[in-house]
Order: C-alpha cells, then structure tokens, then sequence
C-alpha cells in the first residue's frame, strides 16, 4: 500500500505541478492537498477493494469515481488552492486519471 | 533547474519502481496471490515454471490459464511464485514444473482475499495449496463490520464538505 501511495503521490504531484504552471496557480498548496487527499481516498479504496475483493473491477471503477469527486471537492474547499469548482474537478481529472492509467501497467 | 530535477528524480523513482518488476515484494491495488513453497530451500530442488488455472465452478470443470495480460500473469522464481491479476476467479488450481522433470497439479483451492497468502507443500505426485491467515478469510460479520466503519467514515467526509461548502457559500 505504502508503495502505491508514494506512486499516486509522485504522479498526480506532477499533475499538479504542471497545472500550478500553466494556469498560475499556487504551487505548494496544490501539491499538499493533492498528497493529503491522496492519503485520505488511497485508504478509503484500500479498504474497499480489500472488502470486496471478489469484485475488483466493479469496486475499483465506482471507487475510482467517488475518489475524483472527493478530491475535486477537496481542491475547491481549501481557499488557498484558489480554485474554481471547474478548474477543481478538471485538475483532479486530469491527476487521477494519469494516476490510473500509469498505475493500470504498474506491477503493484 | 531545481525544479526540473525534482521532475527527474521523481521520474527516476517511478520508474524504478515500475522495472523492479522481478522484486514484486510489497502489495498493490491490484489483487495478488503468493505462493510460498515447503521443502525447496534446500536448493535441491526448484521451480521451472508454473501455470495459475482460474475456475468459476467449484470442481473446476472450467479450468483455464490465468491469461497474461500487462502486468497479469504468475510469475515465478525458483523457490517461490506470486499470481497478479486484474481480478481473479473464485477458485484455483496451481500447475508447476519442477527441476527435476515432474510437474505437479495442487488441490483445488479459493481466492482468500485481496493479496492472499497460499502455502504450497510438495508431495511426491502433486501439490498441496492451503491458504494462510489473510484478511479476506474474516468471519462475514467481521467483513460486514469493516465495511460499515468504511461506509461511516465516507459519510462523515461527506457530510463534512457538505457543511463546509454551505457555510462557505452563505459567507458569500
């Protein structure tokens, strides 16, 4: 678990990264969150898929949708991220969807 | 240009870690399966190669290789085996070619759970698969009380925002 954190942490932190970049937003307030929201979702779907391990795929799919909009919701609540709801939900988008698309080749 | 060596050395440790494919040491978000064998630290004798066969049905009527696909597949070194998969079917049977020419079918045996911990014992004509103590073989009710402290704990954090969001939207 700790191993895919540190991954998810390390990609969507790129993420973050470039969006702080492009859309000149602020940078350390986008990566804390993005890490703290990461530690927060990545228990949550941790625990789920090891609930319902018979259903990995389904579990992982509808985990996967409530983690986006979670963290969405997060990046939009803390002020100092200065996000608009738009800009929340397209920023973690675009970090979870890499995050899943580089984890699903991932031996881990 | 400290920037862009942070950049680097987070691409080096990603990737480091995406070609320590041979160490598959810790667990992922992908279901797993490791098969810890009996009798082969001798060194005398050791694993070939191995086929992990999925079943739906109990007896195993339906029996078929666990495909390779990506990172799926089982893969094996010479003392021990570990299955990955995006999701594997209820029921097993381990296939294994050892060093010295013969190659031994398990018993039939159950997903246990998320990463499930099987160990394997060498009989002279087949294998014996049993499974170690592993979170998915809880009692039901210890399942069903997990997954409640789960559902309280997303509920809370929703129902957090929510307020956070209200009082946020009525100062403004």
């Amino acid at each position: 678990m700790i191993r895919t954190l540190a991954v998810t942490i390390i990609l969507e932190g790129m993420i973050g990264f470039a969006y702080a970049r492009w859309r000149e937003k602020p940078l350390i307030p986008l990566l804390v969150t993005s890490a703290v929201a990461n530690l927060i979702t990545q228990s949550l779907l941790w625990v789920a898929l090891n609930v319902f391990f018979r259903h990995y795929l389904v579990t992982l799919w509808i985990a996967e949708l409530t983690l986006w909009m979670m963290e969405a919701v997060l990046f939009f609540s803390l002020r100092w991220n200065r996000l608009g709801i738009r800009d929340a939900f397209f920023l973690s988008l675009a970090a979870n969807l890499f995050s899943f698309g580089v984890g699903w080749w991932l031996p881990i | 240009m400290r920037k862009i060596k942070i950049l680097f050395w987070s691409f080096a440790f990603v990737f480091s870690i995406f070609s320590a494919q041979t160490t598959l040491a810790d667990t992922g978000p992908k279901p797993s399966m490791e098969f810890e064998f009996e009798g082969l630290q001798d060194g005398e004798l050791t694993i070939v190669s191995g086929i992990l066969y999925e079943c739906s049905q109990s007896d195993c009527s339906d029996a078929s290789p666990l495909e390779e696909l990506g990172p799926q597949g089982l893969y094996c070194e010479a003392t021990s085996c570990r299955a990955i998969g995006y999701g594997f079917a209820p029921y097993h049977i381990l296939e294994i070619e050892f060093s010295d020419g013969t190659t031994r079918r398990s018993n039939i045996f159950e997903t246990a759970g998320f990463d499930s911990k099987y160990t394997v014992m060498i009989q002279p004509d087949d294998l014996l698969v049993e499974t170690q103590f592993n979170l998915g073989i809880l009692p039901r009710t210890g399942t069903i009380i997990v997954a409640c402290i789960c559902a309280l704990i997303l509920g809370a954090a929703i129902l957090g925002l929510i307020i956070f969001l209200t009082r946020r939207s009525k100062k403004a």
